[in-house]
């Protein structure tokens, strides 16, 4: 019984042992299951939720040589650079059979490629060598078209100025990588850009362009009325600068001699800038200006120009002299020395540096184009030297210095920056700087309107645009003096001097005398007809309309006397 | 009851398998055509900018000019003349002449009149 009982027991124990066991094992499945799915269940969402447009945007092996560039375009949209793509050969040298065969294949399409150099590439067994960048897509085509096995090519963005020479020192140039080092495209590079491309931006092209003043047709009629203006009277250098007289904004400048910007292995220094020139009568704009606006002299104003004058040591004499008495207005007309001392000595003594100085003549003049030269002026200004600054010399300024001064003389009185970035009227009503008077403008309007109907400037009249301006014939200096046979010669005009709109200034360095100049060298017989041959051609394209059969001096006299 | 739990888990399972290997395949074709898209867009950019770059170099006034010069003897053109711009007030006004001989020639007559007047001018 006993024995019967426990047995019992020990079954029942058995089974329910057994039970427990198999209870225990099947929840151990559940869970080792739910696990096992859960676990794919997290794989799935996982791999659901995962990235798959990864492999959009790998990086390109050669993102480094393609940095972008604005565009840069004219004020009417023109291009004037602009980022292209061109292929560059690159080769492997491992996988080249025959160093020489392929030498003298390439030597076929690239004849100016340094055969030692090459040698030592292709035969250095590395992986990548580059062999030529910047090629055309026509040598691109006649290098395939060799069927050399370990060549290839890749893309590389180059810079490209469709209008050449045109505009050379205006827009500058950049370096193989693409790098601004001249001109505006240096300024734009001085303004962040290359900040922007050495921390890794700018790469994709998507810059804004970059709109300039210039007027690519402008520009182009002034650079071509130089370049036929050299030749004519076979120039050292040609200058010319044409400037929006009511915003100070640049339309136009040219120097000779220029290059193209797509070789700028060649290129010349912007002298129009750069090169400082005592730029001789034209000078006498400002000084009588001067004069006027101190209320002490008006045009009718009577001057001695009797006898040479005599300051210091210096004898100073009239080149046209009619030894007389003389207004204002005729000393301005036969462009007299001893005038035009005389008046400013009149005046207080520090009132001409005062004035050059407003005039943005004793400063680096402050503009974008990183390519600009400080004036040379005299450091004392005794009598003596301000007798010779009257008329232009001891003091030394760009051509484009030049022009901007001119500006205040002809809008009513205000500098202006010279800028090649667009400005509004209304900017420039804000940032002028009033430098004389409404009514002395005026009044120097008619008489560089009056120069050019009966005085020094007639060949620069055009019909219709009633042109304005002042020679100017400078002696070159040479050691020990002052050249007879070297000048300088220089038109600064505005148009139409009614309501001036441009400013226009044609500068010729050492000009020759012409049988059809008969024998002259001076600014009127060749700086005063290129301005006219500039402005017939630029004032349709700027919108400047022509008029006729109107008194245009006479007009301009009741306009000052009104005032 | 718990092996009926397991077959559903497991049918939910190969479901959701199968669903999203699916959505990602198709999410992966519509991305490789974007992909194919976007590189379409970069290469006719890139194909304009040096489209735009010739059209600009062929069109610079320095080459205009030179053409328009080789060929001056078929298209003759010169540079305008400042008296060739005027407005519409500028035009003489045609003359009225009652003279029988000029209204029997009508108005035609007016046309070589206005043109010596701006001849003379």
């Amino acid at each position: 019984m006993m024995q019967q009982e426990t047995s019992h027991i020990h079954v029942d124990g058995v089974t329910k042992t057994t039970m427990v066991e198999t209870k225990s094992r099947i929840w151990m499945m559940v869970a080792l299951f739910s696990l096992l799915f859960t676990a794919i269940a997290g794989k799935l969402i996982f791999l659901g939720f995962q990235s798959i447009s990864k492999n959009l945007f790998v990086l390109s092996r050669h993102a480094e040589i393609n940095i972008r560039r604005p565009d840069f375009i004219d004020r009417n949209g023109e291009i004037l650079a602009i980022d292209i793509n061109t292929p560059s050969l690159f080769a492997e040298p491992r996988k080249i059979m025959d160093v020489e065969k392929a030498i003298t294949a390439l030597l076929r399409v690239l004849p100016d490629i340094d055969v030692n150099l090459l040698r030592k590439k292709l035969s250095s067994g590395r992986q990548f060598e580059s062999i030529a960048r910047e090629l055309t897509p026509r040598i691109q085509k006649n290098i395939y078209a060799l069927g050399l096995p370990g060549f290839g090519f890749e893309t590389e963005t180059r810079r490209f100025y469709p209008a050449g020479e045109t505009l050379s020192h205006v827009v500058g140039f950049v370096d193989i990588d693409n790098h601004g080092i001249a001109g505006l495209e240096k300024y734009v590079d001085m303004q962040g850009l290359r900040d922007l491309h050495d921390a890794g931006f700018g790469r994709e092209g998507n810059l804004e362009p970059v709109q300039l003043t210039i007027d690519l047709r402008v520009q182009h009629a002034l650079r071509d009325e130089l370049v036929k203006a050299s030749q004519k009277f076979n120039t050292k250098a040609a200058f010319g600068v044409v400037l929006d007289a009511r915003t100070g904004e640049v339309v136009a400048m040219s120097s000779l001699p220029d290059y193209d910007p797509n070789h700028p292995k060649k290129a010349t220094r912007s002298l129009v800038s750069m090169g400082t020139y005592e730029m001789g009568s034209v000078f006498k704009i400002f000084s009588l200006a001067l004069g006027l606006d101190s209320g002490k002299f008006n045009l009718n104003s009577r001057v001695d120009a009797k006898t040479p004058l005599y300051v210091g040591k210096r004898r100073i004499t009239d080149f046209h002299a009619k030894n007389r008495i003389m207004t204002l207005a005729e000393v301005f007309k036969f462009s007299s020395n001893i005038g035009t001392a005389r008046i400013v000595l009149a005046l207080e003594n520090g009132s001409m540096k005062s004035f050059f100085s407003r005039l943005g003549l004793l400063d680096i003049v402050d503009t974008e184009l990183p390519e600009v030269a400080p004036p040379q002026v005299v450091k004392n200004w005794t009598r003596s030297n301000r007798v010779t600054m009257t008329y232009g010399h001891s003091i030394a300024v760009t051509p484009l210095q030049l022009a901007a001064a001119a500006v205040p003389m002809v809008n009513g009185g205000r500098y202006l920056t010279p800028t090649f970035l667009p400005r509004s009227q209304e900017e420039a009503k804000e940032l002028g700087r009033r430098v004389i008077s409404p009514a002395t403008s005026d009044n120097v309007r008619y008489l560089m309107r009056w120069n050019v109907e009966e005085g020094s400037g007639r060949n620069a009249e055009v019909a219709g645009y009633r042109v304005g301006g002042k020679t100017g014939t400078a002696q070159k200096p040479i050691p020990g003096g002052y050249s007879d046979e070297k000048n300088l010669t220089s038109f600064l005009s505005a148009f139409p001097i009614d309501d001036p709109r441009y400013v226009v200034l044609v500068t010729l360095d050492e000009p020759v005398a012409l049988p059809e100049t008969h024998g002259y060298r001076t600014a009127g017989y060749n700086a005063a007809p290129t301005t006219a041959n500039v402005i017939r051609r630029i004032a349709p394209f700027l919108g400047v309309k022509p008029r006729f059969g109107q008194d245009v001096a006479a007009k301009l006299l009741v306009a000052a006397s009104g005032r | 009851m718990l092996r009926l739990i397991n077959l559903v888990l497991a049918i939910l399972v190969l479901y959701g398998a199968v669903q999203v290997y699916q959505v990602k395949e198709e999410a992966e074709q519509v991305a490789d055509q974007l992909h194919k898209v976007r590189k379409n867009i970069a290469r006719s950019k890139l194909d304009i900018s040096v489209l735009r770059a010739e059209w600009a170099h062929i069109n610079r006034p320095d080459r205009i000019q030179q053409l328009s010069e080789q060929n001056s003897d078929i298209l003759k053109l010169a540079p305008i003349q400042s008296w060739q711009i005027g407005t519409i007030d500028e035009l003489p006004y045609p003359a009225i002449d009652s003279s029988p001989s000029v209204s029997a020639a009508g108005g035609l007559a007016a046309l070589p009149l206005s043109q010596t007047q701006s001849k003379a001018r």
